[in-house]
């Protein structure tokens, strides 16, 4: 499986919004280039709509996949022998992958509102 | 190491008033005229804190003026220009003198104890920001004495602010002063992301850590991404009132537009850069007056981290009436409306806090649920400005006064108060009055629901933002003066609470030690406070150790974990390694010092100089600034210490002296250097917006000689930087000569850059005051050149630096740090000059 | 678009009586556009109000209680700040995107 982050570091909790930020910022660049730049915005919009889309389900596999690593990293410290203090590592570990599991699923929904946009609104108006 | 066993009581008793005497030394606050040197924590976060709370008042005069003003229609109270100069200051005194230095005064008097440290990673940073802070401030807000603040609304939208006809001196001043102050900020978020990361006790792994910390740590990235691109809009806005570069005048092919992106992309943020520390505040309160620890920590997080990010996407929602396509508009809308999820996961966390523990009433927890109540409904009023359909109606109009008001006060006013209740023992070791606490809080939040509920209902029936005044029978009469009311009544609320902080407490005796009960490490202090901080540093194992162990307090008092001596009499607190707290050094940091007070005054001489066109006094400020700066480098910084490694104490000896990755001066100029390029993509940004609006843009391709020096300039930058790189490697290898005579070939070769990036313009032709696309190449190539100018004087320090003896193989801060700067210039160097050269080709 | 014209004399009385009506407000709608804008506005207020008073409630009785066993704090998280506020946030945006999406269409006018 794909690897998105170092395992055991801090960057597994900020690996979903980093994706929906960069779908964000494809999808707003898109659509001002296309704006401004295309010659009949009515007739092409379709174009528009399907790139949107397609970044959309690329991005939400991108987030799964980040999401499924958290739960393993999750899952993973759980399994260990359970250590009933708050101190130890397989806690820390778990809170870590736990922490970036609802990063991800939040990151989710916020590239689907994104992505959902272009469903209601066709035009450049 | 001794055996504790068969030592006397007697000796312990002994070794231990020893110690003591040794820490008050080294920490020791300095008396009479040199306490104006400070740079512990304490010292700084009180006067941040107070000159925070004075701009408050400050702007908060200038609203009852407002407000007295729009009581009645066709009022003549004040003119229409002072009532412009009022509205201006009230918004950006609030927003940049109050609302985010009050939240870094705080981050800085908590933050070390929080997390079991003495002090922050670099105190002298920290009073630099202080005396910023204050030299610009004062600047701004006395600007109103001479009828000169600037009158252009807080958000200085050109073209109104960018012509100096109409916008007179006031505009310079908040652009020049204001930027000024910016930089104090994102000095203050440096030292924040390091301290949280850095500095914490050993053992506080990163899921123990207090959710405060979580907070500052999120609100530091967020200032260090928001901030530049304002800076950006600020220097090219001054550049056009000063000289003319048409970046937002559209008959030159610029936009008023353009403006609002930069400064709205810092804007959104920003509110939640206000926000975040409020709620941060709320997250200690809770636990402590729930008497259990906080339920749904990662929620917490989550929610943290989540509104940090999403927060950058919300900026046009400021803009949806400015006829951009509104399938963009869509985009901010979800965006704006999924940032509502994680605010609310969090309230429900903290409700779920008090419903799971058991309640104690106090004054914190009172103005702690005013502000769930007023925050909740600006929340739900965000929502639906948050909708741009609705937003066409509501937008410049008193309902989003409303709503905004609804947010900072709820979000960030109430619970700073909370805060003050909280913390002032903490602070002072005495309690402010229950009573004044109360009457404070009703009037309070009785005048400011009252002042502010009919603003939404004003909104709607149709009053615009920023209007002096209004006529008769368009229904508005009786909802401002009701709003007027309430605002009085507000401000008393206010003044019984500030009375209450400034009275006298001479005779009330000290409160008992955490007098809260509370669990978190803040509350080791010592009543009256003691200058160490903690007393030694603590082995950490839980969220809320003081709750975990009844006798922890005693156990850090006696001395018995890290640090608990200085015997060089020197300050000194553990560096830990960022997840799991594993201790990695042993790091001096420095003592009092007026530095950083000089350098301020030269900063800040330069600034004001410039704000009035003199250009030969800003350049002398500038060179005495410059010269006091590198003074306090070599005399401060990447100090060699008299041996290798000190013992801690518990059998643990740590490094004294750490360089590259590890050090926090590394991190120091990685996150700096961060902020950086998030200006420079502002930059970025910009030209590629002027592409968008243009249909021919750029105007004709580049020439031949322009291509070529821009090439070679690139080429010669990277030269430098590989040579640079080199440095570094040779340096640690032990090849000394040839590591500087490396310095010395990159410093040519980086003038030979910065020469050859300044003559491709020239040779090109371009004149930066004909259009805008001229403007914002000869932009991107100054800043490049700046830059690289900049590193030249960085490898000149480290040159000096190795031929005196203070670099050397073994201790190589200066260099790692240069190299590291090296890497971002390099991409700076390498790619604007790209950019300006090819795209003219592409298109 | 007959909204207007089927509720026009009723709507313009009540909206006298509670003082709405003036020649800029948003709340006394002369036209297609800002009669479906005002229309939104009388929903969000509705919601907003009702969620304003549930939370206040919720924290309330919250404040008031002991004891409370410790499973449901998960539970009361999940299920007010995430289910409820995505449901009900995801409802609004539609409603929002939707409209501005037939309020901005291409039309054969342009």
């Amino acid at each position: 499986m794909v690897r998105l982050y170092y395992r055991d570091s801090l960057w597994s909790l900020i690996a979903g919004p980093t994706i929906w930020a960069a779908h964000f910022l494809f999808c707003y660049i898109s659509a001002a280039i296309f704006c401004a730049k295309s010659a009949d915005p009515t007739a092409d919009f379709q174009i528009l709509r399907i790139v949107i889309g397609v970044a959309t389900v690329v991005a939400l596999i991108g987030i799964a996949i980040a999401g499924t690593q958290a739960v393993d990293d999750w899952r993973r410290a759980l399994n260990a022998e359970w250590a009933a203090d708050e101190d130890s590592l397989q806690i820390r570990r778990r809170f870590v992958g736990r922490a970036a599991f609802l990063l991800s699923g939040f990151s989710a929904v916020a590239t689907v509102y994104v992505g959902m946009t272009v469903l209601f609104v066709s035009s450049c108006r | 190491m001794t055996d504790k066993t068969k030592v006397s009581s007697q000796d312990q008793e002994e070794l231990r008033r020893k110690q003591e005497e040794r820490l008050l030394t080294a920490w020791s606050a300095p008396k009479s005229w040199r306490y104006w040197s400070a740079v512990n924590n304490s010292e700084v976060g009180q006067w941040y804190t107070l000159t925070a709370l004075s701009f408050l008042i400050f702007a908060g005069v200038l609203a009852l003026i407002m407000r007295a003003q729009l009581a009645v229609p066709d009022n003549d109270l004040v003119s229409p220009d002072l009532y412009n100069q009022l509205f201006t200051l009230h918004g950006s005194v609030m927003m940049f003198l109050f609302a985010v230095p009050i939240l870094e005064a705080v981050a800085i008097l908590l933050l070390p104890e929080l997390v079991g440290a003495r002090d922050l990673p670099f105190p002298r940073l920290s009073a630099f920001g202080f005396w910023c802070f204050l030299i610009g401030g004062v600047f701004v807000c006395g600007s109103i004495f001479f009828g000169a603040a600037p009158s252009g609304g807080w958000f200085m939208y050109p073209p109104l602010s960018s012509d100096p006809a109409q916008s007179g001196i006031g505009a310079d001043i908040w652009l020049l002063g204001l930027s000024f102050i910016e930089i104090a900020s994102i000095a203050a978020a440096v030292e924040l992301i390091v301290g949280v990361l850095k500095f914490r006790a050993p053992g506080m792994r990163i899921n123990l850590i207090p959710l405060y910390a979580w907070y500052t740590l999120v609100v530091g990235g967020m200032i260090l991404f928001a901030f530049p691109p304002l800076i950006a809009g600020d220097i090219l806005l001054e550049v056009e009132r000063a000289f003319d570069w048409p970046f937002f005048d559209a008959d030159r092919g610029g936009s008023p537009l353009l403006w609002q992106h930069l400064f709205w992309i810092f804007g959104h943020p920003e509110v939640y850069i206000i926000f975040l520390p409020g709620v941060a505040l709320i997250a200690m309160i809770v636990p402590t007056f729930a008497q259990r620890p906080v339920v749904g920590y990662s929620w917490i997080v989550l929610a943290a981290v989540g509104t940090g990010f999403l927060s950058f996407g919300l900026w046009v929602h400021h803009m949806y009436t400015t006829g951009l396509p509104s399938v963009s508009l869509g985009f901010f809308s979800a965006a704006s409306t999924a940032v509502a999820i994680p605010t609310a996961v969090q309230i429900f966390a903290f409700i779920a806090t008090v419903m799971f523990g058991r309640l104690v009433r106090s004054v914190p927890m009172l103005f702690a649920a005013g502000a769930l109540a007023i925050f909740v409904l600006g929340g739900l009023s965000g929502v639906m400005v948050a909708l741009a359909p609705f937003d066409w109606q509501a937008h410049d109009t008193y309902f989003v006064v409303a709503h905004l008001h609804y947010v900072l006060i709820g979000g960030m006013l109430f619970p700073v108060i909370a805060g003050v209740y909280y913390y002032f023992p903490f602070v002072t070791g005495k309690a402010l009055s229950e009573k004044m606490g109360r009457i404070g809080f009703w009037l309070m939040f009785i005048g400011f629901n009252v002042a502010f509920l009919p603003m939404h209902f004003t909104g709607l029936r149709g009053m615009p933002r920023r209007v002096y005044t209004y006529p008769e029978g368009l229904g508005w009469d009786w909802l401002n003066l009701i709003s007027t009311l309430g605002a009085f009544t507000l401000a008393a609320g206010f003044a019984a609470i500030v009375i209450d902080i400034f009275r006298p407490k001479g005779k009330q005796p000290y409160c008992q030690r955490n007098p809260w009960n509370a669990g978190t490490l803040e509350w080791l202090e010592e009543i009256p406070d003691q200058p160490w901080g903690v007393r030694s540093i603590p082995i950490v194992q839980h969220r809320y150790p003081l709750w975990d162990d009844p006798d922890f307090i005693g156990k850090v008092d006696r001395g018995e974990f890290y640090l608990p001596d200085a015997e060089e009499l020197r300050r000194e607190t553990m560096v830990t390694s960022v997840l799991d707290a594993e201790p990695i050094q042993c790091l001096r940091v420095p003592g009092p010092s007026f530095l950083p007070m000089i350098t301020a005054v030269f900063t800040g001489a330069a600034f004001i100089a410039a704000t009035f066109h003199l250009y030969w006094p800003t350049l002398a400020a500038g060179i005495l600034a410059f010269a006091s700066l590198i003074f306090w480098l070599w005399t401060g910084t990447a100090e060699i210490p008299e041996k290798e490694e000190k013992d801690v104490g518990l059998g643990l000896s740590l490094p004294l002296y750490r360089s590259g990755p590890h050090s926090v001066g590394w991190w120091a100029m990685f996150i700096t250097m961060l902020g950086d390029a998030a200006a420079f993509a502002s930059l970025i940004f910009a030209y590629f917006f002027y592409w968008t609006i243009h249909s021919d843009f750029p105007g004709s391709p580049t020439g031949a000689w322009a291509l070529f020096c821009y090439g070679i300039g690139i080429a010669a930058v990277l030269g430098a930087w590989a040579l640079t790189f080199a440095s570094r490697r040779w340096n640690a290898a032990g090849a000394v000569s040839a590591s500087r005579l490396a310095i010395i070939a990159a410093i040519v070769l980086a003038l030979a850059s910065g020469a050859a990036l300044l003559a491709a313009p020239y040779i090109d032709g371009l004149d930066p005051r004909l259009h805008a696309y001229p403007a914002i190449v000869w932009i991107l190539v100054l800043w490049t050149v700046a830059h690289i100018g900049i590193g030249v004087v960085m490898l000149g320090y480290c040159l000096a630096r190795s031929l005196a003896g203070r670099l050397t193989p073994r201790y190589d801060i200066d260099i790692c740090n240069v190299a590291l700067y090296w890497h971002f210039a390099a991409i700076n160097g390498a790619l604007a000059p790209m950019l300006v050269a090819l795209f003219p080709l592409a298109v | 678009m007959g909204r207007i014209g089927t509720a026009g004399p009723a709507a313009s009385a009540a909206l006298t009586l509670v003082g709405c009506d003036g020649p800029q407000s948003a709340l006394d709608p002369a036209g297609y556009d800002a009669q479906r804008l005002a229309d939104l506005f009388w929903v969000m207020l509705v919601g907003a109000l009702l969620i304003w008073i549930g939370v206040m409630v919720l924290a309330l009785y919250a404040a008031r209680r002991r004891d409370a066993p410790e499973g449901a704090a998960n539970l009361l998280i999940l299920g007010g700040g995430v289910i409820f506020s995505v449901a009900i946030l995801t409802a609004l945006l539609f409603y929002g995107l939707l409209l501005m999406g037939q309020l901005r269409a291409y039309s054969g006018a342009g």
